[in-house]
């Protein structure tokens, strides 16, 4: 019997500072772990309807194929040239990915968030070279060799979800100030039901959309 | 060249990436007929970095109303066609006006926030051979406004020069 | 008693009371008082500012910045972070050894640094932990209370862990070695019998969830939300090669060489400064703390005034011709000692009944009032929340923290919830302190 505030406590209190595909990953390995298949099953069937994320990841599991770690390499080949990246939203298993690929590029994570994140112990998982940068500094990480980075959490046609604070950053405006504004898929296919922490944007918001279609 | 409305299917973005200007294909988008490949094509000598090049086509074809999008097209498109056919040699030297991006004041002068495409000033001198206030007024109008108006103004400017550099006639 | 003996008594009892009854605006209210004590002084001819700021123990004020900056070097590292979450892992996110783990390594850490930083460090991975697994009000209550009374215990067990501590050290009353030799075993004693009636009496954890599940995921998360979070180890072995060296200096330098704890100190929080220069200026820029030596000037000040009136020595001296055997007497003090303690918060507590116990140490073995002193003044700092700083922090933090149990409910952590275990505290060492007198003295 899973314990379902349990878990969801778990990913409410991991999502904002790991990404929900982190968490979702996770949770579905350690349940895996702990109750095997019928324990993903009833993961589904009780906390599925509440996380699209953590559902997606737990029917992909079912289904034999466990989402991937996010693959970076395509990331960093369409940030070649950058010397900076400002990133809206947290995904640390493929900022993880992507952080030995960026060389010199600087790197900064803006502090926007819906869900609650320990902002000091963000940068500090991410080392000396990446900064947060507080929600009033995004024009600071703009200009020519700079780029703006979210994750995708599936695409449907072309509408595409994201971290809700990805719409208080983007923009007509926004978007001619950043050489390359990417979009990375990290989920790889779209959610099967509601994703109410998710908001719906479309791929035109992006120069650049990077991840499995 | 080809500029009908009937393009061949665009590649994929290189490096695994792909296009999500799925406007391009759609027929029931008013700007359908544009192809950025033509104006990055034209402006290869001004901003020959590749990615520099996407940046400014990407904000002439994919930013502001739809109209303007398309008109920007259209013109710097049958430029690039004058130019082609003119075998006329684009010339990115002489004096320049950066374009700048509309940063908030205090951030201005800490990033470099000048796209990649300038405005060649030496085309201007036609209207005002010796009259420094005069291209200094020119050059403001033409830089000024929204990004995409500014950079396909710079975009066009640029083109009109390589046409009416006497070194470029046949 | 003299109208000046009489005005000084009330400006500090005031203001310590106010002080206590206002913890948000304390260093305006010591500060305040320090100056209404000052004004009374010089204008009844007891003493001048100048004099009372010459009595002021700098060698105290010195030695807790020191630590403080210290203890500011070690928590750059990011050992104390790290130092939790391998509790965490250890305990396996099982109720009952994550209390007991968590309360022992903070007595052992306590002694050995400002408990304060270390609490500020150690806390937030305690409470997201508590918060993963969903803990029932109960289980909160005595995990973190117990936490607070084990750094007050770990505060007293050393020379350098608390301020009471410090002040004994400070002012030459007692060596180093002598106070680490007669606190420390009490100290652990206290905490072995808190611990072990809070865990086998008590029994907080007996409505704790046991889903193993939970335990696997919370334990997962708080891993993964860490797992960057490298420990400095060059500056973190240079830092450690210091506090060793101080221990040492401390135990082995005799006070007669002129070389007395506080200079110590301030070599040894230099060296460690230096470890990284930049780092040890903006420790020394932005990182001391100014409140806690405001505060304790303003006190020092306030009671020097005191002190100065006589009113002390009279205390000393009505303690003295009490017509009651000797260890009746030190045990009458120890336990008004501790129960004032309660009401007013350690440091002011210490720096008021320091005069009166100087008295009594010349009828009785010094080292065991001291000693019994600081136990006494450990016990009423674990009475209240309010009686100790780590208290508030506490608090602050928990509330920030917004814990909640299975059932949805706000799970908090204030003056109610910790009332049980501070009275159990409260009794234990209070219980030990006067066992310690009895035996020892």
């Amino acid at each position: 019997m899973i314990s379902v505030g349990g878990i969801g406590r778990a990913f409410h209190s991991a999502a904002g500072e790991l990404g929900m595909l982190t968490t979702s990953r996770l949770i579905v390995d350690e349940v895996f772990a702990a109750a095997g298949e019928p324990g993903i099953v009833e993961l589904r069937a009780t906390l599925g309807r509440r996380y699209a994320v953590l559902d997606a990841v737990a029917a992909a599991r079912l289904a034999g194929s466990p989402t991937p770690a996010p693959g970076p390499e395509a990331v960093a080949t369409a940030l070649r040239g950058a010397t900076s990246l400002l990133v809206v939203g947290v995904e640390a298993d493929a900022l993880d990915a992507l952080l030995p690929l960026l060389g010199g590029t600087r790197l900064g994570v803006l502090a926007v968030s819906e869900l609650e994140v320990d902002w000091a112990r963000c940068a500090a998982s991410y080392g000396a070279a990446t900064e947060v940068v507080p929600a009033a500094d995004w024009a600071r990480w703009a200009g020519r060799r700079a780029a703006l980075l979210t994750f995708l959490y599936g695409r449907r046609g072309a509408a595409t979800f994201v971290v809700p604070a990805w719409l208080r950053v983007s923009g007509p405006d926004v978007r001619t100030l950043f050489r390359t504004v990417l979009g990375w898929d990290v989920l790889g296919r779209p959610p099967d039901v509601y994703p109410r922490w998710l908001a719906e944007t479309t791929v035109r918001d992006f120069s650049t959309v990077v991840g499995d279609a | 060249m080809h500029i009908g409305p009937d393009p061949p299917p665009s590649p994929p973005d290189r490096d695994g990436g792909t296009s999500p200007s799925g406007r391009r294909r759609d027929r029931s988008d008013p700007t359908s007929f544009m192809r950025p490949e033509v104006v990055a094509a034209a402006l290869e000598p001004w901003v020959p970095d590749e990615r520099d090049r996407e940046f400014v086509v990407r904000v002439i074809l994919d930013e502001g109303p739809a109209h303007h999008r398309g008109s920007s097209f259209v013109l710097l498109a049958l430029l690039a066609e004058l130019v082609r056919r003119r075998g006329a040699h684009a010339s990115s030297q002489g004096p320049v006006e950066p374009v700048r991006m509309h940063l908030p004041p205090h951030v201005a002068s800490q990033v470099d926030g000048t796209y990649p495409l300038a405005l060649p000033l030496e085309p201007l001198r036609a209207l005002a051979p010796d009259d420094p206030s005069a291209l200094r007024a020119m050059a403001d109008c033409l830089v000024d406004g929204p990004a995409h108006h500014a950079l396909a103004n710079a975009a066009c400017v640029a083109l009109l020069g390589a046409l009416l550099d006497p070194s470029a006639a046949p | 008693m003299t109208a000046p003996q009489v005005v000084l008594t009330s400006v500090l009892l005031t203001a310590l009371a106010a002080q206590a009854l206002i913890p948000s605006h304390r260093i305006l209210v010591i500060l305040c008082g320090a100056a209404v004590a000052a004004l009374v002084a010089s204008l009844g001819g007891v003493a001048t500012t100048a004099v009372l700021f010459a009595r002021v123990p700098w060698d105290v004020i010195l030695i807790l910045v020191g630590l403080g900056l210290l203890t500011e070097v070690l928590a750059s590292t990011r050992v104390f972070g790290r130092l939790a979450v391998a509790f965490a892992v250890a305990s396996r996110a099982r109720p009952r050894r994550l209390l007991l783990l968590f309360a022992t390594g903070m007595y052992l850490v306590s002694g050995l640094v400002n408990n304060l930083t270390a609490l500020l460090l150690v806390l937030p991975v305690l409470l997201r932990l508590l918060r993963l697994l969903g803990v029932d009000q109960r289980f909160a209550s005595w995990t973190l209370g117990a936490l607070l009374v084990a750094c007050n215990l770990g505060g007293a067990a050393t020379p350098i862990g608390d301020f009471p501590a410090i002040l004994l050290l400070g002012g030459g009353r007692l060596a180093f070695g002598e106070y680490l030799m007669h606190a420390g075993p009490p100290t652990a004693a206290a905490l072995a019998a808190f611990l072990a009636v809070t865990t086998f009496v008590v029994r907080p954890d007996r409505a704790a969830d046991d889903d193993v599940t939970v335990h696997r995921v919370a334990l997962a998360v708080l891993r993964r939300l860490h797992r960057n979070v490298a420990i400095d180890r060059p500056l973190l072995i240079g830092a450690l090669v210091i506090e060793c060296g101080l221990l040492a200096a401390w135990l082995l330098v005799p006070r007669e060489s002129g070389i007395g704890p506080e200079l110590i100190c301030w070599l040894g929080a230099g060296v460690a400064l230096l470890l990284r220069p930049r780092l040890g200026e903006a420790l020394v820029r932005h990182r001391v703390d100014i409140e806690a030596v405001l505060y304790f000037l303003g006190l020092f000040v306030m009671v020097g005034a005191v002190q100065a009136s006589g009113v002390l020595d009279e205390a000393a001296r009505h303690l003295a011709a009490w017509d009651a055997p000797a260890s009746v007497r030190l045990t009458a003090f120890l336990v008004a000692a501790a129960l004032l303690t309660g009401l007013l918060s350690a440091g002011p507590s210490m720096a008021a009944l320091l005069g009166v116990a100087d008295g009594l140490a010349t009828a009785y073995d010094p080292v065991v009032v001291y000693v019994g002193l600081a136990l006494a003044v450990c016990a009423g700092s674990s009475l209240f929340l309010t009686a100790a700083t780590s208290g508030p922090l506490a608090e602050m933090l928990t509330d920030r923290a917004e814990l909640r149990d299975q059932q949805g409910a706000v799970v908090r952590f204030g003056f109610r919830q910790f009332l049980p275990v501070g009275l159990l505290g409260f009794s234990v060492i209070l219980a030990t302190a006067l066992g310690y007198v009895l035996l020892v003295g």
